[in-house]
């Protein structure tokens, strides 16, 4: 184990977030390198601390690509109209603020960064929660002409120091792809609102980036029932 | 053939329940319910006549399998015949008006009154939307304000002036609050029509020294670091109290108010507009200095009262219901039955008062007295004894 003692409990407290925020990536299908995700304390310093000790935020930012296998997954069912249609993800930028207030202006600062860099959505990571406008604003902003495509998510650091789906009593998640959700509803003749639901804002889904419409199945093991499947709708 | 399990309908603890408590109250209670009934009558439709194609209908998810590798549910079902072999038909005890879910809801007649109640409550949450729509892109243009260039808080231009008021006529004080907010976080003064930074704070620490007329004061640094200056307080502060507390989706009539400003150029603004003439420009007038106080101070106890007015969600100017209460009421005095008496000792407590506790003697010190009596007895008795 490394020597703790000499990193300042903010350079320790952001190395989890940075892991946590990487992993997430790993976990939602982007391509990431195992080891990027695993990156120790003492590395995580050296790239990252500032003279003082603190950690620099504006060094952290990442972006990161879809593997084939995510792309199969967000493929959009070819219509009549658009024959073969463009997945609905692409690449995202992850970005650490620095401030300690994050505002309409920043948020929107963060939006026009995207759309110029061609990203197609993009993760926030602040220090605090941002401001009630700014929520405002990211809740109509999924379709907005000022966003990216994908619309932009935020975390706070705080949710990001645990990785919650590492813990024993979190089941494992797994996203559907609109083929895998058209065939699940068909073997047990449901329409999708008779499913039961998921919210977009649950910690797990958030942590997928679960989008509305999206279905996830969710893998338990049980005592009796062995490996147990159910299934939820996001909205 | 038990309820399905594959579809989890309880808010299942280990799903999510065990970081949020919300999801699992939707689930439960929406799309967990939903699921929960087509199964249940179906299966003694099942039982009745299992090959009967009903039955089909109601088929819910089996547990443990997989979309792919998907035969019919329908083979579980069979076994059940045990029941009519003994020749007594099953009766469901379930009501038998329930349809399966997937056939098309029952056409009822529309209740008017709840369909209109129904549209009522569907058009308020419309409107709300539209409404917070509407702040939230006034606030992202009151960022950038003010629009000329080397504008002059006390004296805005024309176009920005009435752009900032009609701006304000959704907005309630919350909303201006936000406004100030997101103003600040830019590093903006907090009054969307002054073009200054706002106040830096001496030092970085959270509370600050403040000099008053009070002498210094301790204020949080996010207070201090508001305004660009205390003139702009006033004038922002001077908007925010003539602002609505009631959403404007819930608001009466279309009829709106619109906000006044704390403004030195009114020539510059229409007539028409009901814009505060500040007292400075009575200043400028002949009259004696004494004049011009008294004139100010009641200008100023107006103004007071107006603001009052305003805050408790009246129309400036007119005269107030709760005034003419206060006007109406009777102030009745008590009269004295008797006349006065001065306050005197009563004859028990009157020798030992000293003594008394909220007017009771103690015994114990009762006794004291009486001993002291005693005693003077005998320095008394003493006193015939020579020596
Ligand atoms: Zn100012």
């Amino acid at each position: 184990m490394e020597d703790r003692e000499s990193y300042s409990p903010n350079m320790i407290r952001m190395w989890r977030v940075y892991r946590t925020a990487k992993e997430m990536c790993l976990d939602r299908g982007y391509n990431i390198l195992e080891e990027d995700t695993q990156i120790s304390l003492a590395d995580f310093a050296s790239r990252f601390a500032r003279e003082d000790g603190e950690p620099d935020r504006t060094r952290m930012p990442f972006s990161c690509v879809p593997s084939p296998e995510m792309l199969s997954k967000y493929a959009v069912t070819p219509t009549a109209k658009d024959p073969d249609p463009q997945p609905a993800i692409g690449s995202i930028w992850v970005e650490f603020n620095q401030d300690e207030n994050v505002g309409l202006k920043q948020l929107r600062d963060y939006m026009q960064h995207l759309v110029n860099g061609n990203f197609y959505s993009g993760i926030m990571v602040c220090i605090k929660p941002m401001t009630g406008m700014a929520l405002r604003l990211l809740r109509g902003a999924s379709g907005i002409e000022e966003g990216p495509k994908g619309g932009v998510e935020v975390f706070v650091e705080q949710d990001l120091l645990v990785n919650i789906t590492k813990h024993e009593l979190v089941p494992k998640h797994v996203l559907l792809s609109k083929e895998e959700k058209a065939q699940l509803l068909e073997r047990y003749r449901l329409r999708e609102t008779q499913l039961p639901r998921i919210q977009v804002t649950d910690p797990v889904a958030k942590y997928l980036g679960l989008r509305r419409g999206q279905v996830v199945k969710i893998i338990r093991k049980s005592e009796t029932a062995g490996r147990y499947a159910s299934y939820r709708w996001a909205i | 053939m038990g309820l399905p399990g594959g579809l989890q309908t309880e808010g299942s603890p280990f799903s999510h329940g065990c970081h949020t408590g919300v999801a699992g109250r939707v689930c439960g209670s929406e799309g967990g319910l939903k699921i929960l009934n087509a199964p249940r009558q179906a299966q003694p439709a099942a039982e009745a006549s299992s090959s009967s194609s009903s039955s089909k209908q109601g088929q819910g998810p089996t547990p443990q399998t997989e979309p792919s590798s998907a035969p019919s549910a329908l083979p579980e079902v069979s076994p059940a015949p045990a029941v009519t072999a003994v020749g007594m038909p099953p009766k469901s005890i379930l009501k038998n008006s329930t349809v399966p879910t997937n056939a098309p809801p029952a056409s009822k007649p529309v209740n008017k009154r709840h369909l209109n109640v129904a549209l009522h409550h569907a058009s308020l949450i419309e409107q709300r939307k539209q409404i917070e729509q509407q702040v939230l892109h006034s606030i992202i243009t009151l960022l950038e304000f003010p629009t000329v260039q080397n504008a002059d808080p006390t004296r805005p231009s024309a176009s920005d002036a009435l752009r900032f008021r009609d701006f304000m006529i959704p907005f309630q004080p919350s909303d201006y609050d936000s406004l100030i907010e997101e103003r600040n976080i830019a590093e903006k003064c907090g009054y969307a029509l002054c073009p200054h930074p706002k106040r830096q704070a001496p030092s970085r620490a959270k509370k600050q020294f403040v000099d008053t007329d009070k002498g210094v004061e301790i204020v949080d640094r996010k207070l201090l670091e508001v305004w660009c200056s205390d003139d702009c307080a006033r004038r922002a502060l001077y908007v925010k109290v003539q602002l609505n507390e009631t959403p404007a989706w819930m608001r009466q009539g279309g009829h709106e108010d619109k906000i006044e400003l704390m403004v030195e150029n009114p020539e510059d603004h229409h007539k028409a507009l009901p814009l505060r003439l500040k007292k400075e420009t009575a200043a400028g007038s002949s009259k004696s200095r004494k004049d011009d106080d008294i004139v100010a101070a009641w200008a100023a106890r107006d103004d007071a009262l107006a603001d009052l007015a305003v805050e408790r969600g009246e129309k400036p100017g007119r005269l107030s219901k709760a005034n003419k209460d206060l006007i109406t009421a009777q102030i009745r005095e008590r009269v004295g039955q008797s006349p006065p008496v001065p306050p005197s000792l009563s004859e028990q407590t009157g020798a030992q008062s000293q003594m008394a506790i909220e007017g009771h003697v103690p015994r114990i010190n009762r006794e004291q007295w009486q001993d002291d009596e005693d005693e003077d007895n005998a320095t008394d008795w003493d006193k015939h004894i020579p020596g």
